[in-house]
């Protein structure tokens, strides 16, 4: 089991007497000391024993293989320099802006600590934050809110993600169960699976689905009981996995008319106020815009497979866009519209 | 740990396995036979009633086991019928008389059951809730397990 955070933060004290070569064997008192004092809370003897015990462990225990002795002579403890010169527990040996960097990435890794990925995980970054000196306790929150990326709710099924990944990398298929929510049906599917796919803050596992004949992808939240499986892996054939998204936003494909999946040329007319929005953050990387009337409306052309999600970034510009073509698909969201009007119109009491 | 048992080199599962049933709202989805234990995936969509109803496994439930005949005097029969093996654990579904009460008719479950794992050699069994119970009991017949295209090693 990793250590708690506080334990951490205390061997970094600890670390920092054992490497200050003004005050060498820091005595027990000397580390209780540098500890209270830094950390402004009382901290036993015994507990830092404790430490002492921890940071001496291997990684694989939640230790650092720290070389720590005792002295009789000096009564203090000191790093065995002799067998690993400049051994310290904070060894990343980044310089100033490679340190800055790091540090906001690491303020942005620290949105995820809730969600549990992986067991080692929050460990992780805890490890990494006392590394790199970033104080995180209640008192200090203010060093680490200078960016709030959107926080990230917890997804049924994430607790199948280090499973997922691991059967990603090391390319072993995976029996679960799936539920789908439109066919309302469940089954047991075997999956080759290749990649992780985050889209709108949701899940998939992205592989080879011996059910189903093709590359499909399964939302976690709708995942249970993942089982590894002993066979033979089906390799990806295909183009680079990747670049299968690149041509949609989201995920989930929309039949088209013409009953295919195909890329297609979406034009969209952007009002004078949501324009420079648009223009600012692209709605897709193949976008492309004109002026409409001189007057801040524009144009907006992408070239994408049409899907649910994008349908739904279009409704939710509401009044401020508006599908030009294909003709096919503004039909599905009049449609959508209308449904949504005799809604509102029947002014339903849902009390 | 990594390393494996005997027995748990022999662990596999069956996807989707072929079976007769009585009720289609429940469907049996893969078997698992590994180390002491056979476990049963199930899924339940609550479609049938405006509130969702109810769903509940009774705790003498039982799996009924047809094995090959090992012997010349039992091949005389070309499958034997075994001794029954009961339901020992359920996940996810409570036993009867309590209930899960569903709240809508959208709402759906997945739940396990475990029995004693089953002797080799097995080729089908029935699992049985109530012996001639209506179409309300989980009564499932003739569930294959020698359809080697969709048994799989556990890893």
């Amino acid at each position: 089991m990793p250590p708690p955070s506080d334990a951490i933060l205390r061997y970094k004290i600890i670390d920092e007497c054992l490497i200050d070569i003004y005050k060498p064997y820091p005595t027990m008192d000397d580390l209780k000391y540098k500890i209270e004092r830094k950390l402004k809370t009382s901290v036993s003897t015994a507990t830092i024993q404790k430490d002492i015990a921890q940071m001496k462990k291997g990684e694989d225990e939640g230790g650092y293989f720290a070389p720590i002795k005792f002295k009789r002579s000096k009564k203090g403890y000191y790093y065995d320099f002799e067998k690993f010169p400049d051994f310290t527990i904070q060894s990343l040996g980044l310089n100033e802006k490679e340190y800055e960097a790091i540090e906001l990435a690491a303020s942005v890794l620290q949105q995820f600590k809730g969600i549990k990925v992986n067991d080692s995980y929050n460990h992780a970054i805890d490890k990494l934050f006392s590394s790199l000196n970033i104080k995180k306790t209640d008192k200090d929150k203010n060093s680490v809110n200078a960016i709030q990326p959107e926080e990230t709710t917890y997804m049924r099924g994430m607790e199948h993600f280090e499973t997922l990944v691991t059967s990603i990398r090391k390319k072993i298929p995976v029996s679960f169960i799936h539920y789908s929510y439109d066919k309302k049906l469940f089954k047991s599917i075997i999956i080759h699976p290749y990649l992780m796919k985050e889209s709108n803050k949701r899940w998939y596992l992205v592989g080879y689905s011996e059910e189903h004949e093709e590359v499909r992808y399964f939302g976690l939240d709708r995942i249970y009981d993942p089982i590894l499986i002993d066979k033979k892996f089906t390799e990806h054939s295909g183009a680079d996995l990747r670049s299968l998204f690149d041509n949609k936003i989201g995920l989930t494909n929309i039949r088209s008319h013409k009953e295919t999946y195909e890329p297609e040329i979406i034009k969209l007319w952007i009002s004078d106020k949501m324009a420079n929005y648009i223009k600012s953050m692209p709605i897709h990387k193949s976008q492309t815009y004109r002026e409409y009337d001189g007057e801040g409306e524009i144009i907006v052309t992408i070239h994408v497979v049409p899907t649910t999600e994008l349908i739904s970034l279009i409704m939710s510009y509401s009044e401020h866009m508006t599908l030009i073509s294909p003709r096919w698909l503004c039909k599905r969201i009049e449609d959508k519209l209308n449904e949504s009007l005799i809604k509102y119109s029947k002014n339903l009491d849902y009390e | 740990m990594n390393k494996k048992t005997k027995q748990d080199s022999k662990a596999f599962i069956i996807s989707n396995p072929s079976h007769k049933n009585m009720d289609g709202a429940v469907q049996l989805l893969r078997i698992t036979i590994k180390d002491q234990e056979t476990k049963i995936d199930f899924g339940y969509q609550a479609g049938e009633y405006q509130d969702g109803g109810w769903i509940h496994i009774k705790p003498e439930t039982f799996i009924r086991c047809k094995k090959k005949a090992e012997s010349m005097s039992e091949s005389f029969y070309t499958k034997k019928v075994e001794a029954n093996y009961f339901l020992i654990k359920a996940t996810n579904i409570p036993f009867g008389p309590e209930k899960h009460h569903f709240s809508s008719s959208i709402e759906w479950r997945y739940f396990s059951l475990y029995f004693p794992r089953l002797p080799e050699g097995t080729l089908s069994f029935d699992l049985i809730e109530k012996e001639f119970g209506d179409k309300d009991e989980f009564n499932f017949y003739n569930i294959r397990l020698d359809e080697e295209e969709k048994k799989s090693m556990i890893y």
